[in-house]
């Protein structure tokens, strides 16, 4: 045992290798402040709910969070890659949450604002590449921030107008006081009662002791002050869907088209066992044009497992009650160049395999493990923007990353060859990388 | 009609060390085969008749000296003399998962028949030997003796000029052994030059029109099978002359 070196391998440096990418790829399961996920805030409001949910979002401690300046730069960073979402806050953020307060311009004020009217918009903008699950985890949080933030600044902007209102019909007041005609129209309001309660309790305060009246905040008063809308940013054009099956489908695909190793390699390990390599020798066909024959034949079994792969992600997984659907009026030049590139770089990992391992065993544990590996460090199970920045950085020479990042481009993010031209060129040198050692073995057997 | 009168395989002081083990496996073999010969290699277990075998292919390259084959120097590459010359290995170099039809037309078309002669040629073959009830077969699903009909079928189905047969009667039957040995007989006498590895002396001694025996990486004789009987002094046969030569140690 101890002069089978690659089996060695297999028992001791793959298990530690599978153990260091699983636990770094399971803490990034989620988006945290860990992972590489980057998410910019602009924020375009003057008002206190922008500077306040800016300074939340800041100190909230689960993400971090990038300002810029406009939404434009945003969606150009989006775009180049630079970030995977951003949150944008309107220019008049503020006023429209206080508009309901204070009612509309020009009419006469009275204290029965509807506070379910208060409602102020905020737009996530996001890379389409980024699942669906991923981006719920950041939106919710922010979102239930951000309806805090609203309702901290929706009271603040009632209590102030309670008091101007209260400072000015004060000698009227008393009289007047009472729930039937301060606050009829105050239908949807949660926890109407005890609020309305509330603030009669303390203007009656006011009234009686001189003191200023202060409104009683409670988190639960409003769960939709702030509205917010999902955006995906596309390059040019857009598709229909952004959802899981978007995303999945194609990475999943690159992943079954990495497996063809198995068979891959079996055969050329067959060939070695057999004899047949040596035989080869002999024959008046160099083996770079066997093995293209070869190569050729398993890239027809590439394009056929992306064809069945769709066929079940677009027909079979709705009747299985899937509520995302899969767009594919996509780039279909850039598709086809992300099909072949991937499948020449699947082929010729699973040559490479079997060129280089010299047993079925060494040639299935290394190949398919390898391949785990490969689409753990790819983004196939959690994008790559999750992963921490080590290895994130050992990711950039996983050919499934590139495989997946060509895909996504074109399957999320609609993009043309223009936008996947250094994933089309890494893959194919991958390819022609392992063709070259293939052959050389070949030589070299 | 130069080539004609030149030999098919000219050896001129044959070296091969093995690098990962250091072993001199022929240690300055020179010996020429003329066309239409049919040259029986004999030789005890780790003698160096597969080392001479695959030099002659092009297999590997020879530590030093100089092989000519079929008018062109072989250094590990046997180049543009592969499609004149057949291997048939002694292991069943075949695709197991190929029917035998498969297989023969695969190495056919390997060796750049097409169409109709690469039809025609695999009719032929099959006829001769045999395989016309098995031609749908997976190959793992046949026996022994069909494997070797068609293992032999793959070396030989381009014709070629020269063809090196390394043991290829190996764990067969007697019926077979005959069908192989008639039809080499039959080719040779056509023009094709054979070069056949065997452990088996009678099979040798009536196939082979010289016998080169090697041992210890050294050519230890050479000549007619008779000629070899007649010079060695007492022996009966073939057999009897190859244990004088190589003695009765065990080898590897």
């Amino acid at each position: 045992m101890v002069r089978d070196w690659p089996g060695l391998a297999i028992l001791f440096i793959m298990p530690a290798i599978l153990l260091i990418v699983i636990t770094f790829t399971q803490e990034s399961s989620m988006p945290s402040r860990r992972s590489g996920l980057k998410i910019a805030i602009v924020n375009a409001d003057s008002g206190q709910f922008g500077a306040t949910a800016v300074s939340d979002l800041a100190t909230q401690g689960y993400f971090n969070f990038t300002e810029l300046n406009t939404a434009t730069e945003a969606r150009e960073a989006i775009a180049a890659g630079k970030f995977q979402m951003a949150i944008l806050i309107s220019e008049n953020a503020t006023d429209k949450l206080l508009a309901a307060v204070s009612g509309p311009e020009g009419e006469e004020k009275t204290l029965s604002a509807d506070l379910s009217r208060a409602v102020s918009g905020v737009v996530i903008i996001y890379d389409p590449a980024l699942q669906k699950l991923f981006r719920d985890a950041v939106i919710m949080p922010v979102n239930a921030l951000l309806q805090l933030t609203a309702i901290k600044v929706v009271m603040t902007g009632y209590t102030l107008e309670v008091n101007r209102m209260i400072e000015e019909y004060k000698d009227n007041l008393a009289s007047d006081l009472s729930d039937k005609t301060m606050y009829s129209d105050l239908p949807r309001f949660p926890f109407r009662d005890e609020i309305i309660n509330g603030i009669n309790n303390k203007i009656k305060e006011r009234i009686n002791e001189g003191k200023k009246a202060e409104l009683p905040l409670n988190p639960s008063f409003a769960s939709s002050l702030v509205e917010m809308t999902e955006e995906p940013v596309f390059r040019s054009g857009r598709l229909s869907s952004t959802g899981l099956l978007q995303n999945n489908v194609p990475a999943f695909t690159l992943f079954a088209m990495f497996f063809i190793v198995i068979p891959l390699a079996g055969s050329i390990i067959n060939e070695k066992d057999h004899g047949i390599y040596g035989r080869m020798k002999t024959i008046p066909v160099s083996y770079l044009s066997i093995a293209l024959s070869k190569i050729t034949v398993f890239i027809v079994v590439c394009i056929l497992q992306f064809v069945f792969l769709m066929f079940v992600g677009k027909y079979i997984m709705p009747l299985l009650g899937e509520d995302s659907t899969i767009d594919l009026r996509v780039n279909v030049p850039a598709l086809l160049l992300a099909l072949i590139c991937s499948g020449l770089a699947a082929v010729g990992f699973g040559i490479m395999v079997g060129s280089l391992s010299a047993t079925h065993g060494q040639a299935a544990t290394f190949g398919s493990v390898m391949v785990v590996i490969l689409a753990l460090l790819g983004g196939i199970f959690v994008p790559v923007h999750m992963l921490p920045d080590v290895i994130r950085g050992i990711s950039i020479v996983s050919p499934l990353r590139w495989g997946t990042d060509a895909f996504l481009g074109v399957f999320a993010r609609h993009e043309g060859i223009s936008g996947i031209w250094l994933q089309l060129c890494l893959l194919t040198t991958f390819f022609l990388l392992s063709v070259v050692v293939v052959v050389r073995s070949f030589r070299r057997e | 009609m130069k080539e004609e009168s030149n030999p098919v395989i000219e050896v001129r002081d044959l070296v091969k060390r093995y690098k990962t083990s250091g072993e001199e496996a022929l240690k300055g073999i020179s010996l020429s085969v003329s066309r239409g010969e049919f040259l029986g290699l004999l030789g005890p277990n780790s003698a160096g008749k597969t080392t001479f075998s695959s030099l002659i292919c092009g297999l590997i390259k020879p530590t030093s000296g100089i092989i000519t084959v079929l008018g062109s120097e072989v250094n590990g590459d046997a180049g543009k003399i592969r499609n004149r010359m057949g291997l048939v290995p002694q292991e069943i170099a075949l695709y197991q998962g190929l029917t035998v039809r498969e297989n023969i037309m695969l190495f056919g078309h390997l060796y750049g028949l097409h169409g109709k002669s690469l039809r025609e040629r695999a009719d032929m073959m099959i006829e001769i030997f045999n395989l016309k009830e098995h031609l749908s077969k997976l190959l793992s699903h046949c026996s022994g003796g069909i494997r070797r009909r068609v293992n032999l079928i793959s070396g030989i189905i381009h014709e070629p000029e020269l063809l090196i047969l390394d043991e290829p009667t190996l764990g067969v039957d007697t019926q077979l052994r005959e069908m192989i040995s008639g039809y080499l007989t039959g080719i040779n006498g056509k023009g094709t030059t054979i070069i056949y590895t065997t452990h088996y002396m009678k099979e040798a001694e009536l196939l082979c029109s010289r016998v080169s025996i090697i041992d210890h990486g050294r050519l230890i004789a050479d000549g007619k099978p008779g000629e070899l009987i007649s010079r060695s002094g007492g022996c009966a046969d073939l057999g009897q002359v190859f244990l004088k030569l190589t003695g009765r140690d065990l080898r590897d």
